[in-house]
């Protein structure tokens, strides 16, 4: 993957990106002519591909086609981990691939579990936004494709759960303060009664390392994409004010323990020649609470480009390390070397 | 009272779900809510394996698509498991076991397994949301006109002249 001079999306800091690191829009949509995936032809598959790309490209949006067959393993993983496409379409078979954005903040699916999956990534919390250029995008995307949709059910999806609006909302909460004070499972079980899933930052099983969170809207059908926003919105920002006081309180009442905890962590992902992935997001989450509380100065686009830029495949890729161990030097390397003006 | 399910047995295990200010109650027997699978898994929502996540939103609260599997198939007559979709070919064991479709007429065709379950996904069975604009009814306007200019051709090159003044007419309407 080339690493042009454009400025990743997530390399700019949105509202309350401290904390509310990122938000996901997402709307799956599936042509009426074809059958759904697992249904269809391996030419169907091919046609849609093919016809996605040109609607892009008469549409006039700057969209690079990425198919995933020509792909190495780890170029797809990298993909991944940066969270451009998801596992399914990376592990799927058949002609499939993504139109992506030069700076990364939009990814169009092509043959994932729907026919079209397009996706709109933004700095800190704003899903709103991101909800109107989804939208925009699908406009477009209609005038070459019929959708399957009815007046009851909405957008047809291959999987019932994302029926209706189709759309899903994601945010990425960064809660170390909220970890720390064993408020994190009491959270996670009020959003869920609230009707938002909430997981770890890297999928399933991932044990919210660094104590980052990823919150997402349930419900899809009965209620309109406004709505669901506004919601996500609010659920989100609340939790942000809830971690905000109480890092500012545990940073009063302990003050040295958390700056050394800070610097102890610059100090490893600065000198450090050995980092495992677990390592190194933990310390880039404590130079991310460092930055908030003003202990020290850093930005977090950085933080958020660090952070994708140390997953396995990304580091696998960009620098040809091979094996856990050369990878993990050369993790301890990259991470050198971005952070060598910090102190 | 008596359960809801078979009508036969007196209900002794009794559900009421309140999702989006709605409220459904279920009341069954023993052996019917053993069958059930809202009884079965009534820690739907709990938390404890909360930093393992939810594999999908619908993940670990409803165990597995496995589960609408369970809820279509239960108490369905086995003549109706042999129904397909015309457009895909989606066979109703196909549908329950993996609780996804084949395509948007399987909708229509399994229409009635879903309400339930979709109710209770989403607490509501209607879309209130985004509508594709008629930007592409004008689309299929013109691919019809396409279709039907191609198939006038054919009927008059098998002679079908009957076939023939039909197409002419059936075009001539769409082009007003």
């Amino acid at each position: 993957m080339t690493n042009n001079s454009i400025l990743k999306w997530y390399a700019k800091s949105g509202e309350s990106a401290e904390i509310a690191v990122s938000t996901r829009v997402r709307l799956a949509r599936n042509v009426a002519e074809y059958p759904f995936q697992g249904y269809m032809t391996t030419e169907q598959q091919r046609a849609l591909l093919d016809r996605a790309a040109a609607a892009a490209k008469a549409a006039g949006l700057d969209l690079q086609l990425i198919e995933m067959d020509p792909l190495s393993a780890a170029e797809r993983r990298a993909l991944v981990e940066r969270h451009v496409i998801s596992p399914d379409l990376a592990e799927g078979s058949g002609p499939r691939g993504v139109l992506v954005s030069q700076d990364e903040s939009i990814a169009v699916m092509v043959g994932e579990e729907d026919h079209l999956r397009i996706q709109v990534f933004g700095s800190g919390l704003c899903p709103q936004a991101l909800l109107k250029k989804a939208s925009e995008i699908d406009d477009l995307f209609e005038r070459e494709f019929g959708y399957a949709f009815s007046e009851k059910l909405g957008y047809l999806t291959k999987c019932p759960t994302n029926l209706g609006t189709g759309l899903r909302v994601s945010v990425m909460l960064h809660l170390p303060a909220l970890a720390e004070s064993g408020a994190l499972q009491n959270l996670a079980q009020s959003a869920g009664s609230l009707g938002f899933a909430v997981r770890g930052l890297y999928g399933e099983g991932s044990k919210a390392t660094g104590a980052y969170l990823q919150i997402s809207n349930r419900m899809t059908l009965g209620v309109t994409e406004e709505e669901l926003c506004q919601r996500i919105a609010d659920a989100c920002a609340q939790m942000v004010e809830r971690e905000k006081k109480t890092r500012i309180a545990l940073y009063e009442r302990r003050r040295v323990d958390v700056e050394d905890q800070v610097f102890r962590a610059m100090g490893t992902l600065k000198y450090a020649r050995k980092l495992s992935t677990a390592e190194a997001m933990n310390g880039l989450s404590q130079l991310r609470i460092g930055a908030s509380l003003g202990v020290i100065d850093l930005n977090c686009g950085l933080l958020n480009d660090l952070l994708f830029a140390i997953q396995p495949a990304s580091v696998a890729v960009r620098t040809a390390a091979e094996g856990a161990e050369g990878r993990d030097v050369a993790r301890a390397r990259l991470l050198r070397d971005a952070l060598k003006d910090l102190n | 009272m008596l359960c809801d399910k078979c009508g036969k047995n007196e209900a002794t295990y009794h559900l009421k779900q309140v999702i989006n200010g709605k409220t459904t109650e279920m009341h069954l027997c023993a052996e019917c809510a053993a069958e059930e699978p809202d009884f079965k898994d009534l820690s739907m929502d709990s938390f404890n394996d909360f930093f393992s996540g939810f594999t999908a939103p619908f993940g670990s609260a409803l165990g597995s698509f496995g589960l609408l599997g369970q809820m279509l198939g239960a108490g369905t007559p086995t003549r109706r498991r042999q129904r397909s979709c015309p457009f895909c070919g989606a066979t109703e064991e196909e549908v329950s076991s993996s609780g996804m479709l084949g395509c948007a007429q399987c909708y229509d065709v399994f229409g009635d397994l879903l309400t339930h379950y979709l109710r209770r996904l989403h607490g509501s069975a209607e879309h209130t949301g985004k509508v594709p604009s008629g930007a592409n009814a004008e689309l299929s306007k013109t691919r019809k006109l396409e279709q039907l200019k191609t198939d006038l051709q054919k009927a008059i090159d098998a002679q079908e002249f009957e076939r023939a003044a039909e197409l002419r007419d059936e075009i001539k309407g769409l082009e007003q």
